[in-house]
């Protein structure tokens, strides 16, 4: 009872008690002794020496994977790629670009504001903003953004037009400064 | 010669004897792998339901299909709605029977083939979000345990030890080297602290309630600054017991929520590996648990 209302206070692991416990005494006879001692009511099982090198080679392998990752600042190692999320420096006095996607319905007079993410037009803004330079060089790839959204949204009417758009927003000393700018990125008439 | 206490006394066979390997792969009880199992396993299925449930939208968009090198590797095509809806259908089942121990060796490599497929679809299209590299990684280490159970309380192993630390250190890492990583994205580390990142990913996914904070930059750049703090300390977190254990899970938790509740940012995936810091053993009830008197050693 004592024994174990010491490790709750310690917060020891029972095994790890007794291996601390072992390495104290200096000898695998005394650890055997305390094993099966009322004190140290654990099983330990045995780990072989193949079963140690592989799990010391592989994590290091990955090790210097994620690390390689990240000198090369790539994702393409995922899930050992760059931790890139917010880690590029943003200037107080710069601006603030976010990427829009807009369509055009028939018998409306202005470009509807579309919702950019998977459920409304079938991918997350951020993939597209990851890929963004593709998509204005190829802006047929909004055809498969105005598929998704008629397949989404069977009882809404099909869009005209699909227009990529990116708002900005002037920074002045880290504060906006006046209204967010649109422009139009791309623009492709829907099939 | 000092050594962890085993059965057998056969070096050979013995658990790690120097401090770096009793470190990396401490004993610990089975039960802890086995409440840690039940954790990820039941997370995954809210993860493929939710966080990174856009696999299916996938589907409908493969022009936008960029794989990943293990994917180009494998050759693995983009999505199709069907391919999706039988993966996710796969990682569910294998993940309740994972969760439940059932086949567990067999269903636990099933969740990490199927849900690492998942994440190839989810992370290969553009985008890719660094919080669920602990998770993947929990997913692959988890089925090198073997055999465990709920009873397993008093039943020690090196291959739980060392599946949790690898997860610890992943979660660690995640934290650490994305100080690396702003480092060496912004040149110069003060320049990513003095900065207007929070203001940037406020303004472009705010909540509503955490825009007047956009009027206080002096306020956003201080917690670029802790964040950066905490982050590099992250390591701190492998070496701790106790209650400073408990404050600093605790505390990462709640820097979480807030960025949940300011951005909408989760890290969820990242979140519940946090739980492999902990001795998850005592959620066990006494009655599912093996106590001293029924363990085969007959030690008490």
């Amino acid at each position: 009872m004592e024994e174990k209302k010491r490790r709750l206070l310690t917060s020891q692991d029972p095994a790890a008690d007794s291996a601390a416990t072992s390495a104290a005494d200096g000898t695998d006879q005394s650890a055997a002794a305390d094993y099966h001692s009322d004190k140290a009511p654990t099983r330990v099982k045995p780990l072989s020496k193949v079963s140690i090198a592989w799990r010391i080679v592989v994590p290091a392998v990955a090790f210097v994977i994620l690390t390689c990752g990240q000198f090369l600042n790539t994702n393409d190692f995922f899930p050992l790629g760059s931790l890139t999320q917010y880690a590029t420096a943003k200037d107080l006095n710069g601006t603030v670009n976010s990427t829009c996607i807009e369509a055009q319905f028939p018998g409306e007079d202005e470009p509807r504001r579309l919702g950019f993410n998977a459920a409304t037009v079938g991918i997350e803004r951020g993939d597209v903003e990851s890929q963004l330079d593709r998509v204005i060089a190829h802006p047929e790839l909004m055809q498969s953004l105005a598929d998704s959204y008629v397949r989404l949204h069977p009882n809404e009417p099909k869009p005209e037009t699909m227009i990529l758009c990116r708002t900005t927003t002037q920074l002045q000393n880290g504060l906006a400064v006046g209204e967010p700018e649109q422009t139009t990125l791309a623009t492709w008439e829907v099939r | 010669m000092t050594g962890t206490p085993t059965l057998t006394t056969t070096p050979a066979e013995a658990a790690p004897t120097n401090p770096f390997l009793r470190w990396f792969m401490p004993v610990v009880p089975l039960a802890r792998a086995a409440v840690f199992r039940v954790f990820i396993y039941v997370f995954i299925i809210i993860d493929v339901l939710t966080i990174s449930g856009d696999v299916i939208a996938h589907g409908w968009t493969p022009e936008f299909y960029q794989p990943l090198w293990l994917a180009r590797f494998l050759h693995i095509p983009a999505v199709s709605v069907l391919g999706a809806q039988i993966l996710l259908a796969a990682i569910i089942v294998f993940s309740l029977l994972a969760a439940a121990g059932i086949l567990q060796r067999i269903s636990g490599w099933a969740v990490a083939i199927s849900f690492g497929a998942w994440m190839f679809y989810t992370q290969g299209y553009g985008y890719v979000a660094h919080d669920h590299m602990a998770l993947v990684i929990a997913a692959f280490v988890l089925p090198t345990i073997g055999i465990a159970r709920f009873r397993d309380v008093s039943t020690a192993s090196a291959r739980a030890g060392w599946a949790l630390r690898i997860v610890q250190i992943s979660v660690v890492l995640t934290y650490f080297y994305s100080v690396l990583m702003k480092w060496i994205a912004s040149g110069n580390i003060t320049h990513w602290a003095n900065g207007a990142v929070i203001i940037w990913a406020l303004m472009r996914r705010g909540a509503e309630w955490s825009k007047p904070f956009l009027e206080m930059p002096g306020l956003l750049i201080a917690a670029q600054w802790a964040t950066l703090v905490f982050e590099f300390l992250s390591p701190v977190a492998l070496f701790l017991k106790g209650k400073w254990l408990y404050a600093v899970v605790a505390f990462f938790c709640l820097f979480h929520l807030m960025t949940y509740l300011a951005l909408g940012i989760h890290f969820l995936p990242t979140v519940i590996c946090w739980a492999a810091f902990l001795p998850l053993e005592k959620l066990v009830p006494r009655r599912f648990s093996g106590t001293p008197t029924n363990t085969s050693t007959g030690a008490a």
